[in-house]
């Protein structure tokens, strides 16, 4: 197929024109606003299946990609060049691949929300927001440039925000949705700040022509405030990713974002959205690599998925776990791409995606379940479950999948993709001392998830239920097809032959007369900024590189790598992934023996680390430095200071102040009027005055007639004279 | 050398004819009188709706066919000089469009009618006059004219420090007129000596940096002619903008001003600063504005995070928006510092889109305000003026989040275009300011925000429970601005068409210094 | 035939009376008749120039004018009047000494 501008756009047009429609009717006919948005999701699905047809299926080329652009806006010729605003799509077998992701994602999680948001008294409303956040990630995924990822990010930044508080009866929730939007600000600031620079040097901020303007030396001997250009935007832009993605220092809003309806935290603060910062990283991959800051990447994802995952030991609601993972599992993601791990990071983004999903929307089925007739609300609470199994095999049985995926067991997607995240690690920190500590963080948060994971199913789902009353109210979960069909599909799809074929022997995408082996590595390849300069785009023209490029491949098979590079890499990777399959069984084997046998107390552990202990509780102080310190002292407290200088010194004395000025002027002309020219001046000829006063006080009588008869009198005599 | 059409004799002088219309309106026929005002109001829209489809998008500088002039007083060469290019139309399809949907929202004006809606219709008139004139002293005359209804406006209809607020905005704004009438004069004098050959007030001929070589003495020392007048002229309209330091009037004048008086001072009042920069201040001195050019960013700059910062310690709602007002108009000093076509483009973009924005942000605090009678976000003693609208009045909010997030500039409303166009024109001039001015994107964000959280979440208060959502005259007035933001967000073209022939003219010859 | 100088003659006695009436006459009313035959006066010397003089339309256009002016001039004072009895109560010169201050 050939894809346009035209034809690729209902799959964005549909989700938004049910948004569109929704936002008008959803007061009036709720169910019909869901039908909508589930059915224009269906439809974005089906057509999002026949681009990854086409990519994975038909072209199958790691260099086949599409692009379109448009112009948005201009503003006629600037120094004889037109500038053009242009919008357009960039579809490779990345946004492929992505796009089948966020659309099956979605589609699940409308269906899912059907079951969760039922009884909601906003249950329409939902839909709504769900509508326009599929369309802007949607849009996210299949653009071109990057001022239109950053209209579509921002979007998705509203959704957010918008769902975060969509219990807003709730402080909280006003208070989760606020930082939530304000600290991902900062990171979308600093994004702005990258595009234009690249904007600024390059003059669009198209993929292919930053691509190319790399791989040409554009940027090279430019510097801002500096630093190199080409750093300066990549730091800039990674900043971007650090905000949406919730890596350190920002991670802070993920866990409040937990305020939302767990659908929608499966949706946005699960799967997609907070991806699009590792998919932004990704795309930029080129610049990243430019600016050589990929090291600080690594070590960026690498002290992310560390903490966060020592953050999720001790949390006790089953959402603050599973958000606490997230932001472990993006710092994998980060990490990956730090190492240089491209495949891998991005593998890890769709396999997570999926497990993610999966994982929230059984916490939602469970919570769901678990009504508290006192306080008329669900029970998030671990140490209200337990023996939950029994209530709900159903959702038992996916949510363990999804466990062992995240946990990294073998056959499972999760340990194809960190596995590979893991040996790339591994790789480099054998080869550079400087990357020994992101790979060991990565280990130890590998261990870690392991054990909170299982931590969590074990408090969950076994044992004695701990609250017994809350336990007898429970219905045994029943299959209903929008509860358990969205669970097993995503459950499926949480094992690993789907995506790499390197445990189970055979990468499987099978279609008629087609069969594929690891079909995962072959499309999504690390990109060779090389072939941009044979390829650059003609002068806003638009361009498609089916042509040029589909026959010719530009990578090798091992990855840009010399065969005797490519042997070690192959030799450490499996050394990563027998380690890291030890790691995973270790990190059950520990949860068993603290949940399951009690042989050791988890209380013990928490009393001889108390100060560590302490600092999890407190989730490492971020919330008290942040909230506390930087913006209740000091941008508050700067604030007030400058709004009474402002009104209370500036307005009240320096402006109001110049009356003081005129009131001295006023005195002094005053004084000199009545002492000067008064005194001496004019009462000399007063009394020469006050003489003519009383002669013309009695003449001025007011009587008109009066007025006139010496009008008359002086006429006469007037004339008199003359004559 | 008058065009083929009065178009702009029609709209300058219709709301004239609507102040002597309601004049005639006897005084106790008050709904007469909203009416007539509306009427009045609508045809300025339909003629300023004409001047759009008639204005020919391709064409720099001013359109030979909407041309008006004749000889006003033959002695001193002062002419009545109408004319429009692609920077005044969009603020006369402004005016005309804020000043409809202000009518309508003082339809509960109680107090005086007559006088208020005759005074008001006025303001328009006078408002027109300054966006239309092309002879300095008729610009003058009505940039003057407009600080009377003003006056009235703010003195009499006002809240309770009402003639604090109008005094002050009287004098402040007349301090920097009387710099400018000097400037004024200062011109009118120089032009003789220049290959103008006539004493003129003409602004067309007067600009393209004619005055450069010049050189006056004042005191015993020697000034550069341009450089000095442009100071005064920048003084005189940065007061208007308003530019820190001159800002403080602002935030007495709308905390007082009723809503509609409010809409208006920020929606429009405020770009007749800006403008006299566009129109006046940069074409007759561009050599001097090209060497002050940095100094404007900066200032730009400091209002920008000074207006957003002193708007973030607000607790009267009305202040804290006057505030983001002055930060606002901190963005489009910027886009004019830069002087470069995206971001010339970007500050009159931003000049609309803050014109409709920043107008629905005040209107909708009218509303509130004709509910709860006050504008507290946290009363003085402490307690919660407002707390869970969300709940109570969720049309509303819908509305309010609109508003909200364009005035944040989020990509889909209109806020954002202008404000990228601006950043990557000053990127381009001065990359520390832009980073800093970004940060103010952020403060500005979080003082909406935080407002926002504190009004609308929660439960809601016991005050609020009372308050009715909004009616079909307020849906009314509100949707046109709703689509505007909307619209001109996702497809921001035509107004830019409107524009960019005319300020890429402007760009052109300031790239000549 | 009368001549020129007898005309002016009644115009001169039309308008000393006039003059007398408005200086010596306390009633508002009556002054203002005094007014009207000032005004009759001059209009009657128009007539008269026109026709022994210029022997044109000139001086009939302007006596006509004077009348009408007159007509307007007893309208709008008249109106005075009554506003100044609803005021004052009367209709006495000396009570309107509002310009004393």
């Amino acid at each position: 197929m050939d894809y346009t501008i035209g034809n690729i756009a209902p799959i964005i047009l549909l989700p938004f024109a049910a948004f569109v429609i929704n936002a008008f009717i959803v007061k009036k006919v709720p169910k019909f606003a869901v039908g909508l948005g589930c059915i224009t999701m269906f439809a974005s699905f089906c057509y999002a299946c026949r681009v990854f047809k086409d990519f994975v299926f038909v072209t199958y080329s790691a260099d086949y990609y599409v692009h379109k652009v448009f112009t948005w806006f201009d503003l006629g010729l600037i120094n004889g060049k037109p500038f053009n605003v242009d919008m357009g799509i960039y579809l490779d077998n990345m946004s492929a691949v992505l796009l089948l992701m966020v659309t099956g994602c979605a589609l699940i999680i409308h269906i899912f929300s059907t079951f969760y948001m039922e009884h909601d008294a906003r249950f329409g409303s939902f839909f709504v927001y769900l509508s326009l956040f599929t369309a802007a990630m949607i849009g996210l995924v299949l653009s071109e440039n990057l001022l239109s990822v950053f209209v579509f990010w921002e979007l998705m930044g509203f959704c957010s925000y918008s769902l975060i508080g969509f219990y807003y009866e709730k402080e909280g929730a006003g208070n989760a949705s606020m930082k939530a939007f304000m600290t991902t600000r900062v990171g979308d600031v600093f994004f702005l700040v990258g595009i234009l620079a690249i904007w600024s040097t390059i003059g669009s901020t198209s993929f292919v022509d930053i691509y190319a303007a790399i791989a040409s030396g554009a940027f090279n001997d430019l510097t801002v405030v500096g630093i190199p250009l080409v750093t300066f935007s990549a730091i800039s832009i990674f900043l971007g990713t650090i905000g949406k993605s919730a890596q350190f220092p920002l991670q802070v809003w993920l866990p409040d974002a937990m305020w939302g309806p767990t659908p929608c935290s499966a949706l946005i603060h699960a799967a997609t959205m907070v991806a699009a910062g590792v998919y932004l990283s990704l795309r930029m991959y080129p610049l990243m690599e430019a600016g050589g800051i990929t090291t600080v990447i690594a070590y960026i994802g690498g002290i992310t998925a560390f903490g966060a995952a020592t953050i999720a030991l001790i949390q006790t609601d089953i959402k603050a776990v599973l958000a606490y993972s997230t932001i472990s599992q993006l710092g994998y993601m980060v990490l990956g791409i730090g190492v240089g791990a491209y495949n891998a990071a991005f593998m890890h983004l769709i396999t997570h995606a999926v497990f993610k999903a999966c994982l929230f929307l059984s916490a939602g089925s469970v919570i769901h379940s678990l009504h508290d007739h006192h306080t008329d609300g669900h029970v998030q609470e671990m140490p209200r479950m337990g023996g939950l199994r029994k209530k709900m095999p159903f959702t038992f049985i996916a949510m363990l999948c999804c466990t062992f995926a995240i946990a990294g067991f073998p056959f499972f997607s999760g340990f194809v993709s960190k596995d590979r995240i893991l040996g790339d690690a591994l790789l480099q920190a054998l080869d550079h001392k400087t990357m020994i500590a992101p790979a060991v963080l990565g280990f130890i948060a590998a261990l870690l998830t392991a054990f909170y994971m299982f931590r969590m199913m074990f408090l969950t789902f076994y044992g004695e239920p701990r609250d017994k009353e809350l336990y007898e109210h429970t219905d045994v979960e029943t299959l209903s097809w929008n509860r358990n069909v969205p669970l097993l599909i995503l459950t499926v799809f949480t094992l690993g032959f789907w995506y790499s074929g390197s445990l189970t022997g055979q990468g499987l995408v099978k279609f008629p007369g087609v069969e594929h082996k690891e079909w995962f590595s072959t499309l999504i390849k690390k990109p060779d900024v090389e072939k941009f300069t044979k390829y650059k785009r003609e002068a806003w023209g638009s361009t498609d590189s089916r042509d040029q490029f589909f026959e010719k491949a530009h990578y090798d098979a091992n990855h840009g790598m010399t065969e005797a590079q490519a042997h070690h890499a192959h030799h450490v990777h499996h050394i990563g992934a027998i380690m890291s399959i030890i790691i995973a069984f270790f990190g059950f084997f520990i949860a068993y023996m603290m949940y399951i046998k009690k042989a050791w107390s988890p209380g013990w552990w928490s009393s001889k680390l108390s100060p560590w202990y302490r600092a999890l509780q407190s989730k490492y102080f971020f919330d008290d430095l942040y909230i506390k310190v930087i913006i209740q002292k000091g941008l508050l407290g700067m604030n007030n200071f400058l709004a009474w200088i402002d009104m209370g010194i500036y307005d009240r004395y320096i402006v109001d102040g110049t009356e003081v000025i005129n009131r001295f002027a006023y005195r002094v002309s005053n004084w000199f009027d009545n002492k000067i020219v008064d005194t001496v001046g004019v009462d000399g000829t007063g009394a020469s005055v006050r003489l003519f006063n009383v002669v013309l006080r009695t003449i001025q009588s007011g009587k008109i007639q009066f007025y006139f008869m010496i009008l008359v009198v002086v006429l006469v005599s007037y004339i008199w004279t003359l004559v | 050398m008058n065009g083929s059409s009065n178009l702009l004799n029609w709209i300058l002088w219709m709301p004239i004819i609507g102040v002597l219309g309601v004049l005639f309106i006897p005084k106790a026929k008050e709904n007469l009188i909203r009416f007539w005002s509306l009427f009045n109001t609508v045809i300025s829209l339909a003629i300023s709706v004409v001047l759009y489809m008639k204005f020919d998008q391709t064409v720099p500088g001013m359109q030979a066919f909407f041309n008006v002039d004749y000889m006003w007083i033959k002695q001193f060469n002062i002419h009545y000089h109408l004319g429009i290019d692609g920077i005044s139309l969009p603020m006369i399809l402004l005016t005309s469009l804020l000043f409809t949907i202000c009518i309508l929202s003082s339809w509960t004006i109680k107090k005086s009618v007559k006088g208020y809606f005759a005074l008001f219709l006025f303001l328009q008139g006078s408002i027109y006059g300054v966006f239309l004139s092309l002879d300095f002293f008729l610009f003058y005359v009505f940039w003057e004219v407009m600080l009377i209804p003003m006056f009235f406006l703010i003195g009499i209809w006002g809240g309770e420090n009402r003639e604090y607020a109008a005094v002050k905005f009287f004098l402040y704004t007349f301090f920097g007129s009387i710099l400018m009438l000097v400037g004024m004069i200062a011109l009118y004098h120089a032009s003789a000596g220049t290959d103008l050959g006539v004493n003129t007030f003409d602004i067309l001929a007067l600009s393209g940096g004619k005055f450069q070589s010049l050189n006056m003495e004042l005191f015993g020392y020697t000034f550069s002619f341009s450089k000095l007048f442009f100071v005064f002229m920048f003084i005189g309209f940065a007061i208007k903008v308003p530019v820190f330091p001159f800002h403080t009037w602002l935030p007495h004048a709308h905390v007082q001003a009723p809503t509609a008086i409010s809409v208006v001072l920020a929606g429009v009042l405020l770009k007749m600063g800006t403008y006299g920069f566009l129109r006046i201040a940069f074409p007759i001195f561009p050599a001097a504005s090209v060497y002050f050019a940095n100094c404007i960013a900066w200032l730009g700059l400091v209002n920008i995070i000074y207006g957003a910062l002193c708007a973030m310690a607000q607790s009267d709602v009305k202040k804290l928006i006057a505030y983001s007002s002055v930060s606002h108009m901190g963005f489009v000093m910027l886009g004019l510092a830069a002087m470069s076509i995206q971001g010339m483009n970007g500050a009159v973009l931003q000049m609309f889109n803050h014109g409709t924005s920043t107008a629905m942000l005040f209107l909708l605090i009218g509303i509130l305000y004709e509910r709860s009678h006050h504008r507290w976000i946290i009363r003085p003693d402490g307690t919660k003026g407002f707390g869970g609208l969300y709940t109570q009045l969720p049309k509303y909010t819908i509305i309010f989040i609109i508003a909200m997030f364009a005035s944040m500039g989020l990509p889909g409303l209109s806020g954002f275009i202008s404000e990228a166009l601006i950043f990557l024109g000053i990127f381009e001039f001065n990359k520390t300011i832009t980073v800093l001015a970004l940060f103010g994107l952020l403060i500005g964000a979080a003082y909406l925000l935080w407002m926002f959280k504190r009004m609308f979440f929660g439960e809601v208060i016991e005050e609020c429970k009372a308050y009715t959502d909004v009616n079909a005259r307020e849906v009314l007035y509100m949707s046109p601005l709703c689509v505007a933001v909307i619209l001109f967000g996702i497809w921001p073209s035509p107004v830019l068409n409107i524009m960019k022939a005319s300020v890429g003219q402007l760009v052109s010859l300031m790239s000549q210094f | 035939m009368i001549s020129l100088p007898s005309f002016l003659a009644i115009s001169f006695i039309l308008f000393v009376s006039g003059l007398v009436v408005m200086i010596a006459k306390k009633n508002i009313i009556a002054i203002l008749l005094g007014v009207e035959l000032i005004l009759n006066s001059a209009a009657l010397n128009f007539a008269a120039y026109t026709r022994f003089v210029n022997q044109n339309l000139d001086g009939h256009i302007m006596s006509l004018f004077i009348i009408i002016i007159a007509a307007a001039e007893a309208a709008v004072g008249l109106a005075i009047v009554i506003r100044f009895f609803q005021i004052r109560e009367s209709i006495h010169i000396d009570d309107a000494t509002q310009l004393l201050q």
